[in-house]
């Protein structure tokens, strides 16, 4: 890897400021949405802020179509993945052929040693200060997953900045920005290349390695007709691109986030440390996830009507939205509705599951949300249990976001 | 801390009963089945719902109605939160329940459509919630305590239990010297008990059961005199106190004079003569007061007070001389058909845990009055019971967590759902030695119910006549949960004062020797 910064530059000017206070102030605007006008719209494009709407938008998944095929077809080259599809035969296929081998019980046996293990490592050797973003979760994040998917990247290649260029083409790129358009350009076709080219080299060198790629393989070599079962070289192709740049640029973007939701209240924060010093990793979820409902990965996803779909039915909200329209779900809004959320406002890391949407919900609910639910605490872990936990002084010591994205915070701890 | 009871109540198609039953029935067994712990049922509701105390589902029969499914709820906060969670869990189980039911005319119509369609992934919750119906009254045990800080206080109070058992010494030690061992040990593990709880009864709350309880007898005495107020402002005061005075006298005449009870065995309770000759007496006063404060002192606003006066007192006893002829007319069943499989059913499943259930649906008696003085009985008796039944004391028995009356099929039935610590049996021999005034008056309007006299006397005290008809209209629930099943109400409010003491720096001997005997 190199040390590129894996994130472009700020966007700078009056706009992005106005921008930037915006992102920052949503829960409020949420919050008065809410009460007075629960679904805006402007034009063709609409948005849902209350929980039972938002959880309808992510379940109703027939007419509320997912719109990532177009830009997906760039990344995958046009091979068809799961992220962008209906529910259909082949999305079942394919969505089955990758749980197949990505096993619940690799989290248990696998990926939660080795992430508790190299996340001590990196803090043990930081010396009583860390930078969380890039230093700490998205070093771990990478190296741990890609170990464990077995995409590895030559000398020259640094697959961070490739697939956060990526994440951010896919989904945080509203306005098609040019500029990004040309680096995705470069990186897309890097990326399906270095996978190509990893499976021929796995092949060819008959290595029994226990990765997702060696499960693959093995599953395509034992499968009469590959492509049917959802392992073809194209297939494994588009599952761990999508694994690589959809899955792995997000604990860089949550964990610190949490983090700061963390430090910003000393109680939760005690608690989180206690938890994680008991080595009670339940409990220490319960405060991770609880702090990212304060700041969660974005404000809405979006979907594409594909027919009329009458909103809120039987209600005297209801709204009915044209096809064709842009809808977008909040879910940051909905995970603050005190209509189904007991007190929102509060603190609270012992809620229930259905308190949150952190990973969307229905037909495509984040692939890796079992693995993100077990590692992105186990990031924090080893920091949570250092004594004198604090932030640096200064601006360092206070998230700073570019775009959606965490980009540095720095905190101190004993050594 | 708000709790809520509720409940929804659903007409289901007859023809889909048994499926409906055997989805509720699903539930209970898929519950039962995940044990995750070693000595615990339920822990993906108890989890997975963390606000719900206590929940029944049921499906109610009856000769004379389609059935009913009856899902009743007892949570900490507002509603909402609480249905989400519960979609959370049985989203499926829920709609395939609705799905078995009739649909509903009018506003719910359109939402019951949404969420029972085909492939329907509507959310659940608003149906549910549009559909619940508020209880007419209800009592909660364990007021202003959420599950929670209970499972809190539980823990805390096994800890003390605990520490008392391993060392021994402690038990020789002072009030005092124990209280501050178990309290050093107690901060480490229960950091908790640093900060303060919310009050049980918040300050917001008592103002508001006090405006309740006054706004009603002010609403009560207001319907009573109005008519007094607005004859004396139309007409010359005697003709106010000639109609209230021949009110009374058409109630005298009417009242059912004899003292004997209504079934034999016991003494009348009330005296009729008396209420009459007091009543009576209040609306001559009154007109005797409006008369002379007009004729002879010329006082307008004294003669009116009068009126007022006199027409609280003979609507007051023309009401009690209906409510007694319609009494004294009505038909009792003293020994109502008893369904051997029924009955069954209802003690299999009984006396499971600490704590048991009932549901009950009656029919009620008809007629205006009826209508209206049960409805008025009811909605006092809450106001009542949320200013009086703050310790867990409902009268003198502290075994209820949760109960409820609440009217269903449009008003013509009346529904009860209690969650009690002890028998079933117990319980009933409880209300009906402590508290059968109560229950008299929120039952009594049931058809069927023992003879009773003035809405609140006799009654429940047949005691026989009355568990016998409770049975009768009770229904086995198909699924009842109880968050905390080893807990009584009382042993609730323990720990509440044991962790109260462990807050406090330091007790008195005589004040730590009172704690100590929670322990």
């Amino acid at each position: 890897m190199t040390g590129a910064d894996p994130l472009r530059p700020a966007a700078t000017g009056f706009g992005a400021k106005v921008g930037s206070f915006l992102f920052a102030h949503l829960p409020p605007v949420f919050g008065l949405l809410r009460w007075i006008w629960p679904v805006p719209h402007f034009g063709a494009t609409w948005m849902l802020t209350r929980y039972d709407d938002v959880r309808e938008g992510f379940l109703n998944d027939p007419a509320f179509m997912v719109p990532y095929k177009g830009k997906l077809d760039v990344i995958m080259g046009g091979v068809p993945f799961f992220l962008g599809m209906a529910d259909t035969p082949e999305y079942r296929r394919d969505v089955g052929a990758m749980r197949a081998i990505v096993r619940p019980a690799d989290i248990k046996d696998r990926l939660i040693p080795e992430m508790n293990k190299r996340a001590e490592a990196v803090v043990a050797g930081a010396n009583g200060e860390i930078e969380v973003v890039d230093t700490l979760v998205r070093q771990l994040t990478f190296d741990v997953l890609n170990e464990y998917f077995g995409v590895f990247a030559p000398p020259g290649v640094d697959l961070r900045v490739w697939a956060t260029r990526l994440f951010e083409f896919q989904f945080a790129d509203q306005s098609n920005d040019p500029s990004l358009r040309k680096e995705v350009d470069q990186y897309a076709p890097g990326l399906l290349t270095l996978i190509d080219n990893l499976i021929a080299e796995r092949r060819q060198s008959g290595a029994d390695i226990d990765d997702v790629l060696g499960r693959a393989l093995k599953a395509q070599a034992a499968s009469p007709d590959p492509e049917a079962a959802g392992y073809s070289d194209k297939q494994i192709r588009s599952a761990l691109i999508g694994f690589v740049a959809g899955g792995l640029p997000q604990p860089p973007m949550i964990a610190p986030q949490a983090m700061e939701q963390l430090l910003r209240r000393p109680d939760a924060l005690a608690g989180a440390q206690d938890a994680a010093r008991r080595d009670d990793d339940v409990a220490l979820a319960g405060y991770v996830f609880e702090a990212l409902r304060f700041d969660p990965l974005g404000p809405a996803m979006p979907r594409v009507l594909v027919e009329d779909v009458t909103v809120a039915q039987g209600t005297s909200r209801a709204v009915t939205i044209p096809k064709g329209a842009t809808v977008y779900l909040s879910f940051m809004s909905a995970m603050r509705d005190p209509r189904r959320v007991a007190d929102p406002d509060t603190f609270n890391p012992k809620r229930p599951s259905s308190d949150y949407i952190h990973f969307g919900m229905g037909l495509h609910q984040c692939f890796g949300i079992h693995i993100n639910m077990a590692l992105v605490p186990l990031m924090l872990k080893p920091l949570l249990r250092r004594e004198g936990l604090r932030r640096k002084p200064g601006p360092d010591g206070h998230l700073a976001k570019r775009g959606p994205f965490a980009d540095r915070l720095v905190v101190q701890y004993r050594p | 801390m708000r709790q809520t009871v509720l409940s929804v109540v659903l007409e289901v198609q007859p023809a889909s009963a048994s499926r409906l039953r055997e989805i509720i029935r699903g539930i209970r067994k898929a519950e039962e089945t995940v044990k995750t712990d070693a000595d615990w049922y339920y822990d993906r509701l108890r989890h997975g719902v963390p606000l719900l105390q206590f929940m029944s589902m049921t499906v109610c029969e009856d000769a004379q109605f389609d059935p009913v499914l009856v899902i009743e709820c007892n949570f900490d906060g507002a509603p909402g939160p609480f249905w989400a969670q519960l979609e959370n869990l049985y989203s499926k189980e829920l709609r395939d329940m609705l799905r078995c039911c009739q649909r509903p005319r009018g506003k719910l119509q359109a939402l019951f459509d949404h969420v029972t369609a085909p492939e329907s992934r509507a959310a659940i919750a608003p149906f549910l919630e549009a559909a619940t119906i508020w209880p007419a009254v209800f009592h909660i045990g364990n007021r202003g305590l959420p599950r929670e800080r209970s499972e809190r206080e539980t823990a805390l109070f096994d800890y003390c239990q605990k520490r008392l058992d391993d060392e021994p010494a402690l038990r020789s030690r002072t009030a005092t010297e124990v209280h501050a061992a178990l309290r050093t040990g107690a901060l480490a593990q229960f950091p908790w008990l640093n900060k303060p709880e919310q009050p049980q009864v918040s300050t917001a709350e008592n103002i508001a059961d006090w405006a309740n309880l006054i706004g009603f007898l002010v609403l009560a005495v207001a319907v009573l005199t109005v008519p007094g107020l607005l004859l004396r402002s139309t007409f010359p005061s005697w003709l106010p106190a000639l109609l209230g005075i021949l009110g009374t006298v058409w109630a005298g005449f009417h009242l059912n004079w004899m003292k004997d009870p209504a079934l034999p065995g016991l003494m009348g309770l009330p005296n009729p003569p008396v209420i009459i000759f007091g009543i009576g007496g209040v609306a001559l006063f009154g007109a005797v007061v409006s008369v002379g404060a007009d004729r002879f002192l010329h006082w307008s606003c004294v003669s009116t007070v009068g009126a007022m006066i006199c027409s609280a007192g003979a609507l007051l006893a023309v009401i009690l001389a209906w409510i007694d002829v319609l009494e004294t007319a009505d038909p009792s069943q003293t020994a109502p058909p008893l369904n051997e499989q029924k009955i069954r059913d209802q003690i299999a499943s009984e006396d499971r845990i600490t704590q048991n259930h009932m549901i009950s649906i009656v029919h009620l008696k008809p007629g205006v009055l009826r209508a209206i003085l049960i409805r008025a009985g009811l909605w006092g008796l809450g106001y009542f019971l949320r200013l009086q039944a703050r310790d867990g004391y409902l009268a003198s028995m502290r075994t209820i967590h949760f109960a409820h009356w609440a009217f269903v099929s449009n008003g013509s039935r009346l529904m009860f759902h209690s969650n009690f610590d002890g028998t079933w049996e117990s319980y009933l021999d409880d209300f009906i030695e402590k508290a059968h005034a109560g229950l008299t008056l929120a039952w009594s309007s049931g058809v069927g119910f023992p003879p009773a006299r003035f809405l609140a006397f006799e009654g429940a005290t047949h005691g026989l006549a009355f568990k016998n008809w409770a049975r009768h209209s009770m229904t086995a629930s198909q699924f009842w949960f109880s968050a905390y099943r080893d807990l009584t109400v009382n042993q609730i409010e323990r720990q509440v004062l044991v962790a109260d003491g462990l807050r406090t720096p330091t007790l008195p001997e005589v004040k730590a020797a009172d704690w100590a005997r929670r322990l």
